[in-house]
């Protein structure tokens, strides 16, 4: 199901009401059903896959909690392998087998065979989730979850289990076992995020998609200053349409009185890699740091392996994304650019003094290269993100029209002039993010009157085709 | 402020604006699409008899001219051609014509590449949106559920306006400001008709389409066979044709157009097929506003044409 279709117009206040009328005790049993059904609704039979791990990690949380010794990382040990076991098989397998096929010639002979299956919606968002939880009872910070009703609800939380934030057990559980009060307010914060990111999502970024995807589908039919702009558009696309689900995941559970973790802090304003990652996809960045480079040694090694831990992380961090060389090469590109920037913090450019100009230089700077590092993640294979680098280098401006090859009808003036209004509205909501809400919270017609001009324009301008959320594919 | 009010005002206001936004855009909307609002008027609601009536995508829309058809035969013609269908949506245009106007003597039916296609199930669906009470149009939409909820259309009239894409809104406004589909073009209609102008190919820099490979799904293929089990069920004789095109340029730019024929081949049985891919008209470039669609010189040779051909039809069945 998702955020943006009517079936959730209809399945989210039954369920949120519903949540409200029932006495604490039975709530969870509720929101597990819900839960189901709003997994239910893409592929059926893959809530078997969850059912399993949820199972698995259950009895390995009670299991590390009770054993002693080497027991207990055996116990890790069974959970993780059945976890990543999972990714492997289902995200992962086709793409090593079809690179071993390649590598040693056997497409021509004896092709090692392939898995015909469609991958788990949200697959890798939930695993490191429930990752998380076996991690942190190993390491003595978690207590192990004695509830299987509310655990199996941890893994399986509606408004966060297919695209994140990817939680943490000692955030998330115990709010579980809180009787969570109706409190007005509170719903209306939560309705407020909502609408925003159903209007990041259907208003700016499926609307950016459909010169994106032009683009991106043909590039050679394009010309380097098309490739540019679709580029540029991409980075806010991804960004809406992402930052809008984890938007609208906080939000829905906001208003039943769930708070999960931030996952965006308005990531391009960011003056350097480092910075951006602190604010981009909050959720998985902190997981890899506290599960795997705190793992590698953290901050504790020297400072060669202290870069090659980064570097490592990048790379894995790629990989997480998509089984596909881009995803690799765009981790690999990242980790290139935030080891060289932090040798340059640390060797170079130790006193670094910050100048407005300075500031600005560095914040287009670092939108430059991440957008450039999209190329890869956009693109269809690694050698065609070449092309299109190569193409955007050579571009030329001077005779730039929005639309040369494609048809008007699909992304024209009229998309064009409605897509820079409101990526105009985004950028001065987030720009300005302290003072509006300062300025909102003080003045409440003029809080209505924001949310009604966003409510409108969801009508009026969203683009409503079925577009899914493109970190659905995680 | 009251919260709960707070929550309640945006939803009012917003509902009041998109349904101001609606009525503008349905005006503007009726304004510019002239043409089409008159033939789906015609196809849906008139009571006329024709003799013949012509299907098919753009590529019939804008190539019989009923005009040149009714003077060479004689007869009484309409062309319902819809831009961009394809047997899906010709179904949906047979039955709702059926269904007010006495049957015809004869359907022709313009098969072209496309046609076997299902993804876009209508082309230009807010073309019906005024016929929404009419069964057969009721129905199509039901049966668009992943594209189109019936709540919206039918009952939530403000949340209709989420169907109209920008350039819709476009040229609804365009409308609004006086303007029309048949002023924009330069061009007219008649009995369905839409004229292509009188541009011609420019030889020297036109390029080959890029090449796609045509899909014939189970749902395309059956809404052919419906579109002849239609015919044979009424008793009109159905006809198929395969307008003319550039110099074959069409055919080229599919990766399987021999595939294309077996399938219609093997589906259409014992339903005639002109194929009139190769007509010494074909060749000028100056009959034809681009590869796949005559202009008004191409339009006017060919429907000449194709009277002489289907007038013994009738008068001889």
């Amino acid at each position: 199901m998702l955020f943006n279709s009517f079936e959730f117009l209809l399945f989210f206040p039954i369920v949120t009401l519903i949540f409200f009328l029932l006495p604490h005790k039975w709530r969870w049993l509720h929101l597990l059903i819900a839960s189901c059904i709003f997994y239910m609704a893409f592929i059926p039979v893959y809530i078997l896959i969850l059912i399993f791990t949820i199972i698995i990690d259950y009895y390995a949380g009670i299991f590390i909690e009770e054993a002693e010794g080497k027991r207990r990382k055996w116990w890790l040990g069974a959970s993780l392998v059945a976890n990543v076991g999972i990714l492997v098989v289902f995200k992962y397998y086709n793409f090593f087998i079809s690179n071993i096929n390649e590598s040693f010639g056997l497409q021509q002979t004896t092709p090692l065979p392939l898995l015909n299956i469609i991958l788990p919606i949200g697959l890798s968002f939930h695993t490191f989730q429930a990752m998380s939880y076996t991690i942190e009872v190993y390491r003595g910070k978690e207590k192990a979850e004695r509830h299987f009703g509310i655990y199996s609800l941890y893994v399986l939380f509606y408004p966060q289990l297919v695209a994140g934030p990817i939680e943490r057990p000692q955030n998330l559980l115990f709010q579980f076992h809180t009787e969570q009060k109706w409190d007005t307010q509170r719903v209306y914060e939560g309705l407020k995020l909502m609408l925003w990111g159903l209007f990041k999502k259907v208003v700016i970024a499926d609307r950016l998609s459909l010169y994106v995807d032009q683009v991106y589908g043909a590039p050679q039919d394009w010309p380097g200053a098309n490739i540019i702009v679709a580029s540029v558009l991409f980075a806010i696309q991804i960004y809406c349409d992402f930052s809008g689900y984890s938007d609208m995941a906080i939000g829905s559970a906001k208003v039943m009185g769930f708070k999960l973790m931030t996952n965006f802090n308005r990531p391009y304003f960011a003056r350097n890699i480092q910075e951006f990652w602190k604010r981009w996809h909050i959720s998985l960045s902190t997981w890899f740091r506290d599960y795997l480079y705190i793992s590698l040694g953290g901050n504790r090694v020297s400072n060669v392996r202290r870069y090659l831990n980064v570097a490592i992380v990048f790379l894995v961090s790629g990989f997480w994304h998509g089984a596909n060389w881009t995803f690799i090469i765009w981790g690999a590109v990242h980790a290139v650019l935030i080891t060289g920037y932090t040798f340059y913090k640390e060797y170079i450019n130790k006193s670094h003094k910050s100048t407005w100009l300075g500031n600005m230089w560095s914040l287009a700077l670092t939108f430059g290269v991440v957008v450039i590092a999209w190329v890869f993640f956009r693109a269809s294979s690694a050698s065609e993100a070449f092309y299109m680098i190569g193409q955007m280098f050579q571009a030329d401006f001077g005779n730039f029209t929005l639309n040369p090859k494609a048809d008007d009808a699909q992304f024209g003036n009229t998309s064009a002039l409605i897509a820079l209004f409101m990526i105009g509205l985004l950028f001065v909501n987030e720009r300005y993010q302290d003072v509006l809400q300062t300025r909102l919270n003080n003045k409440p017609y003029l809080d209505v009157a924001f949310n009604t001009m966003i409510l409108f324009f969801i009508i009026a301008f969203g683009v409503f085709q079925r577009v899914s959320f493109i970190y659905f594919q995680f | 402020m009251n919260t709960i009010l707070k929550m309640i005002v945006p939803v009012a206001g917003a509902l009041v604006l998109a349904t101001l936004l609606q009525k503008g855009i349905e005006k503007g909307s009726a304004r510019y699409h002239v043409h089409k609002k008159e033939r789906m008027n015609e196809i849906l609601r008139g009571t006329t008899r024709h003799d013949i009536l012509f299907l098919g995508s753009s590529r019939m829309h804008n190539t019989v001219n009923p005009r040149v058809v009714d003077s060479v035969t004689g007869l009484n013609t309409y062309n319902a051609g819809a831009e961009g269908g394809r047997f899906v949506e010709f179904r949906t245009v047979l039955e709702g014509y059926l269904a007010k106007h006495p049957a015809p003597r004869l359907v022709v039916l313009s098969v072209d590449g496309h046609s076997f296609y299902t993804k876009t199930r209508m082309f230009f669906p807010i073309q019906y949106f005024d016929h929404l009470d009419n069964p057969v149009v009721a129905t199509a939409f039901r049966e668009q559920k992943e594209d189109f909820n019936w709540m919206y259309l039918k009952y939530l009239t403000p949340l209709r306006i989420i169907y109209y894409d920008d350039y819709a809104k476009s040229l609804a406004f365009r409308g609004l400001r006086g303007s029309n589909e048949l002023k924009m073009a330069k061009t007219y209609n008649y009995k369905g008709y839409l004229s292509n102008g009188t541009a011609c190919i420019d030889t020297l820099h036109a390029k080959p389409y890029k090449k796609v490979t045509l899909i014939f799904d189970e749902e395309g293929r059956k809404a052919f066979q419906d579109i002849q089990r239609i015919c044979a069920g009424r008793n009109i004789p159905l006809r198929l044709v395969y307008v003319p095109e550039w110099r074959g340029m069409m055919q080229q730019s599919f990766n399987n157009f021999p595939q294309w024929r077996t399938v219609l081949d093997s589906l259409r049985g014992n339903t005639p097929l002109d194929m009139d891919d190769n007509l010494p008209l074909s060749q000028d470039p100056c009959n034809f506003a681009n590869f796949g669609h005559v202009n008004d010189r191409g339009a006017a040779l060919y429907s000449a044409l194709l009277g002489q051909r289907l007038k013994p039809l009738i008068t001889n069945p």
